[in-house]
């Protein structure tokens, strides 16, 4: 079935000075997706949301969105649209409920509706009791749960979320990734950055993989796992090499490396089935004493290192 | 829709209690110092105080060589001089040395020296030695005339003593319709800067709408609420919290500290508007015209609102005065002049025609600062953030 | 040395807004310093008060009297306008306006009695003053008229008669006739304004950087003493205490060089240095007991306002009222304008077992002391947070 595209944007190019910021980049993300942007610190994710949604100048390209160009005067677009940056965008001065009721009040005029928006906002964030709290009073865990209400009251059919879980414990992350999966449930479209690939990998429907300012590669987590050569890798704690030590695991099916140090034995395969299985049984038929076992899938780290020889986070 | 805006704005503006006590308290607190300060002089005794004189006789001994009659002549003149009301302080009888001790260190503003001549002796130039040297002058002159009478007569002697004396001969009359306070002016100054002030207001305002300025702003520019609709109902929250800081300032001069404003209540606040106006729109032009960091719009901000007030007067009334004289053009459209000069030409006659003008200019400067800063913000497209 | 060097690189990051305050601010410093000239000189040098005449007679004896107020006071030309003369005289361009009637001559000359009428500024010394001069005029014309002399004759005779005047001896006025001295003076007197309203809010900012809780905190875990960061940090506003007192010191040799002599020059010079001493303390203690620069800004401007108007830099202690010369002296600015006035009337002498000079720099750095002490304890409370 042909998908909505609601996002589409085409070679764009975004200068900061002589640093090129965006080069060429691509982007299609489709309705009803949770679309992934995962890249490196200064790879141009939030530079790309800018630009998105016309907050920021762009030298070259074009943005559509819904369909349509956007712009800073594109009222309509922007009604659909949802924001949630990294930075706690709230004012000091309104408790949690004027704050929500406040940046909801942009988006929708009836009052009415509005209040109910803004209640059902709130029991999602689970700020009931801090109703009447000030930003300042609040931790950093609740600040980042009023940022999001802020951002979502409104319903909007495309919410951008850029690094919402940085400096968040792990119970509240939870929270937030479930939060946003709900989200997606009810038909919302999500575009989410960030350079933490397991939050990426545990929600994201499809993945783009940026750096400098270009788009790497793209696709669902099985599609970009896919594209590099390693599968699986699984460590063998063995006291004692057989003779033909290491290469014979080399000629094993599947494998294009294998390493042995510290009486540890590494060998990576390329892809297939029941490699675990097979290496058990090679073991035990060689005679090969052994201990712990170890099965690691490839991560998204190494789809990026392998792509771009660099780690995901330095 | 609007009616939310304004709501929120108010309230964020109200809540953030430091901007607030600025605006609401700061004047207050200045126009008590001031009054602190001039409350002396509005005391009718105080202003002038006695001269401190003392007559003695010359050291050598020797008296007055005009004829004794003479001599008594003038210690009457003195002793009419002194007294109760009088503006003379005669102190008793002393010695040359101790007269001239008490000289030295303030007691006397002067010493009277009977010899040969009539002598004066001061230890300072100020204002109570001149009266002084005046009141002696004129008892001389006064001799001189009695002398070259006595040449015609003891009847022209005795006209012309008579004449001298007379009462009557310089009538003082009011100049200004009511009461004006000499320091009134400060006090004018004092309300026109805190209008201007206003500019924080524009400042902050600015920055909550400039994307690369704050947070929440960048929010309030990607909703579909317009830009327009944003400037406008943060414009006139400001103004609203303005108005009624300047509505306390008023009340708190006029029936806490009982300076006089005049009559027409009515007007200050059409003048108070206007400055308001023209302050807020002052602080969005600085705000979106400067570009660099907060800190350097706040200095900017500051220094000119503090510069504007000083030229129109309030740390030393005679500026005003002199920038009229030489550069009257900045008088004409300095807003802390102008909204200072609405308020002397309203409390000091019912002159009306100067009082509009000046308002007239301050709405027309809102306008000017308001149109530009909008056609800069319309305009306003980020090349970073 | 991280600390200094970080305090430096930061007042080097914030150079832009001091930079801005202080032009500002140095041209308020000159310009006030030029129109003190116009009204202080009134209370110092020659008296001369600014007057003007309305001869509706245009007669020989609204001129004679003219002339006669003329030789030793300033005749400003005002036209006959009332709303003109009222605005002459609210900024004491023109402290008196005689008004010669119509047909006043015919009637004085044939005995008649006809006034003169006169508005003044309410209740001043100036006024009264020329109120005597006229009536002095008037009382010895009557008496050459009474006594029969022609009208040409005695106008003559009035003229001549009114020559005579006492001789008068002048003791410990050594100051120098020259109009710049005095703006010297204001100069430096001004310059304690600015100096309260510079510093603490340029200086303070950056020293609230280092007081910002994470900061603080995070440096209380350092290994770096507690002594050692303080020792820094002092130097670093040392330096930058002596950095602005040089700069308006190098300001004032620039423009006033001329002025005055090397010791003269010497003691102002050492005055501000005390009180830059003072502000420098204060914006420590400010520092200490603040949060954010906006609080230390506006602050700042509270203070510097009010102390200035309280302690007599921008109005003279003469003019102020009994009861507050008590409060007076908690200003330090009182203190500073104390010993720049005893300069200016001390003259070469300054150094010459002047009490007052030493006496009120001790006090300055009494405050000084003070303040730091202040700051010493919110330190000291901060640590065991």
């Amino acid at each position: 079935m042909e998908q909505n595209v609601i996002i589409k944007v085409e070679a764009l190019v975004k200068r900061y000075k002589e640093l090129i910021a965006l080069d060429h980049f691509n982007l299609e993300v489709y309705e009803g997706e949770i679309f992934g942007l995962l890249g490196p610190n200064g790879s141009g994710k939030s530079t790309t949301i800018s630009c998105i949604l016309a907050l920021l100048q762009y030298d070259k390209g074009t943005i559509e969105v819904f369909g349509q160009p956007i712009k800073p005067d594109s009222y309509e677009l922007k009604r659909k649209i949802g924001v949630v940056l990294q930075d706690v965008a709230v004012f000091d001065e309104l408790t949690v409920y004027e704050n929500i009721d406040y940046f909801c009040g942009l988006y929708v005029t009836d009052k009415k509706l509005r209040r109910q928006y803004v209640e059902e906002a709130i029991d999602f964030v689970e700020l009931k009791e801090f109703s009447k709290f000030y930003p300042k009073k609040l931790s950093g865990g609740l600040l980042r749960r009023l940022n999001i209400a802020c951002g979502i009251a409104h319903k909007p059919k495309l919410i951008f979320m850029d690094e919402p879980t940085v400096a968040v414990d792990p119970q509240s992350r939870n929270k937030i990734l479930e939060g946003i999966k709900q989200l997606n449930r009810e038909g919302a479209t999500i575009v989410y950055t960030s350079h933490y690939m397991e939050e990426v990998e545990q929600i994201c429907t499809r993945i783009a993989i940026m750096d400098g300012g270009k788009n790497l590669a793209i696709g669902t987590k099985e599609e970009l796992k896919d594209m590099i050569k390693t599968g699986e890798t699984i460590q063998v704690e063995i006291l004692e090499l057989p003779e033909g030590g290491v290469e014979k695991f080399r000629a094993l099916p599947h494998v294009y490396r294998a390493e042995y140090a510290d009486n540890h034995l590494k060998v990576y395969y390329t892809k297939g089935q029941r490699n675990l299985v097979r290496l058990i049984d090679y073991l035990k038929q060689e005679n090969i004493s052994f201990g712990k076992v170890y099965s690691e899938l490839p991560t998204l780290n190494d789809v990026f290192l392998e792509i771009t020889g660099k780690q995901l986070r330095d | 829709m609007f009616w939310q805006l304004y709501q929120y704005r108010l309230k964020r503006l109200v809540n953030d209690k430091v901007q607030l006590f600025w605006t609401a308290m700061f004047p207050i607190v200045l126009g008590t110092f001031f009054y602190l300060a001039f409350s002396g002089i509005s005391n009718r005794e105080e202003t002038l105080k006695s001269i401190a004189a003392a007559v003695v006789q010359q050291e050598q001994g020797g008296k007055y060589t005009g004829d004794s009659e003479n001599a008594a002549a003038f210690q009457q003149f003195l002793l009419a001089l002194s007294g109760e009301d009088g503006v003379l302080e005669l102190s008793e009888e002393k010695d040359y040395k101790t007269a001239a001790e008490q000289l030295l260190d303030g007691t006397l503003d002067g010493v009277i020296v009977l010899g040969e001549n009539i002598r004066l002796e001061f230890s300072e130039n100020g204002i109570n030695q001149t009266i002084l040297k005046n009141l002696v002058d004129r008892y001389l002159q006064g001799e001189q005339a009695i002398t070259a009478a006595g040449e015609k007569g003891f009847d022209a002697v005795k006209k012309a003593a008579e004449a001298m004396f007379r009462e009557g001969q310089n009538q003082e009359k009011s100049i200004s319709e009511s009461n004006m306070d000499p320091f009134a002016q400060y006090f004018f100054a004092l309300m026109a800067m805190s209008c201007l002030f206003g500019a924080s207001f524009g400042l902050i305002n600015t920055q909550e709408i400039q994307a690369d300025q704050t947070k929440v702003a960048v929010r309030r520019l990607v909703s579909p609420t317009r830009k327009g609709m944003a400037v406008a109902t943060d414009f006139l929250a400001a103004f609203t919290v303005q108005m009624c800081a300047f509505f306390l300032l008023n009340f708190y001069l006029q029936l806490v500290l009982h300076i006089n404003l005049g009559e027409q209540q009515g007007k200050i606040v059409l003048a108070g508007a206007a400055a308001n106006l023209a302050g807020i729109a002052l602080g969005y032009f600085i705000g979106v015209a400067v570009k660099g960091k907060p800190t350097v719009k706040h200095s900017i901000m500051m220094g000119t609102v503090l510069g504007l007030s000083f030229l129109s007067g309030l740390m030393q009334a005679g500026i005003k005065y002199l920038i009229e004289k030489y550069f009257p053009l900045i008088n004409r459209i300095n807003p802390a002049a102008l909204t200072s000069d609405c308020f002397y030409h309203l409390s000091v006659s019912a002159d009306t025609k100067q009082y509009m003008s000046c308002v007239i200019v301050l709405f027309a400067e809102a306008a000017v600062f308001g149109v530009l800063s909008t056609m800069i913000m319309r305009r306003e497209r980020y090349k970073s953030l | 040395m991280q600390t200094f060097r970080l305090f430096m690189l930061l007042v080097k990051r914030n150079l832009l807004s001091v930079v801005i305050y202080l032009v500002i601010f140095v041209i308020i410093a000159i310009l006030g310093a030029a129109t003190v000239q116009d009204t202080q000189m009134q209370l110092y040098q020659d008296e001369a008060i600014g007057f003007t005449v309305q001869n509706r007679d245009n007669s020989r004896l609204g001129e004679e009297i003219k002339a006669y107020l003329s030789e030793k006071n300033d005749y400003i030309e005002v036209s006959d306008d009332l709303s003109e003369l009222r605005d002459a005289m609210f900024y004491r361009e023109i402290y008196y306006a005689l008004i010669v009637p119509e047909g006043y001559e015919e009637a004085v000359c044939s005995g008649k009695s006809m006034a003169l009428e006169n508005y003044k500024v309410q209740d001043s010394a100036m006024g009264y003053y020329l109120d005597m001069a006229v009536d002095g005029y008037l009382s010895v014309l009557r008496a050459y008229l009474a006594a029969g002399f022609e009208p040409e004759e005695a106008m003559e005779k009035t003229r001549e008669s009114l020559k005579t005047s006492a001789e008068v001896t002048v003791y410990n006025a050594p100051f120098s006739e020259k109009a710049a001295s005095s703006q010297t003076n204001a100069y430096f007197r001004y310059l304690s304004y600015i100096m309260l309203a510079v510093i603490p809010t340029t200086l303070g900012s950056i020293l609230l950087i280092f007081h910002k809780d994470k900061v603080y905190q995070r440096m209380l875990c350092s290994s770096l003493s507690f002594r050692a960061r303080n020792t820094q940090l002092a130097l670093g506003t040392v330096v930058f205490g002596i950095a602005i007192w040089f700069v308006f010191e190098v300001i004032a040799l620039i423009m006033y060089h001329r002025a005055v002599s090397a010791y003269v020059f010497l003691a102002y010079g050492m005055n501000m240095f005390c009180f830059v001493v003072l502000c420098v303390a204060l914006s420590v203690m400010l520092a200490f007991l603040t949060k954010t620069t906006q609080i230390i800004s506006s602050l700042s401007v509270i203070i510097s306002l009010g102390m200035s108007f309280l302690g007599g830099v921008f109005v003279p202690m003469e003019i102020m009222g009994g009861s507050i010369l008590k409060i007076v002296k908690f200003m330090p600015t009182y203190w500073y304008v104390t010993v720049n006035d005893v300069i200016l009337d001390t003259a070469d002498s300054v150094f010459q077992k002047n009490a007052v000079l030493w006496r009120g720099m001790g006090v300055q750095i009494l405050f000084a002391a003070v303040f730091f002490s202040i700051a010493m304890v919110a330190s000291k409370r901060r640590k065991f947070v």
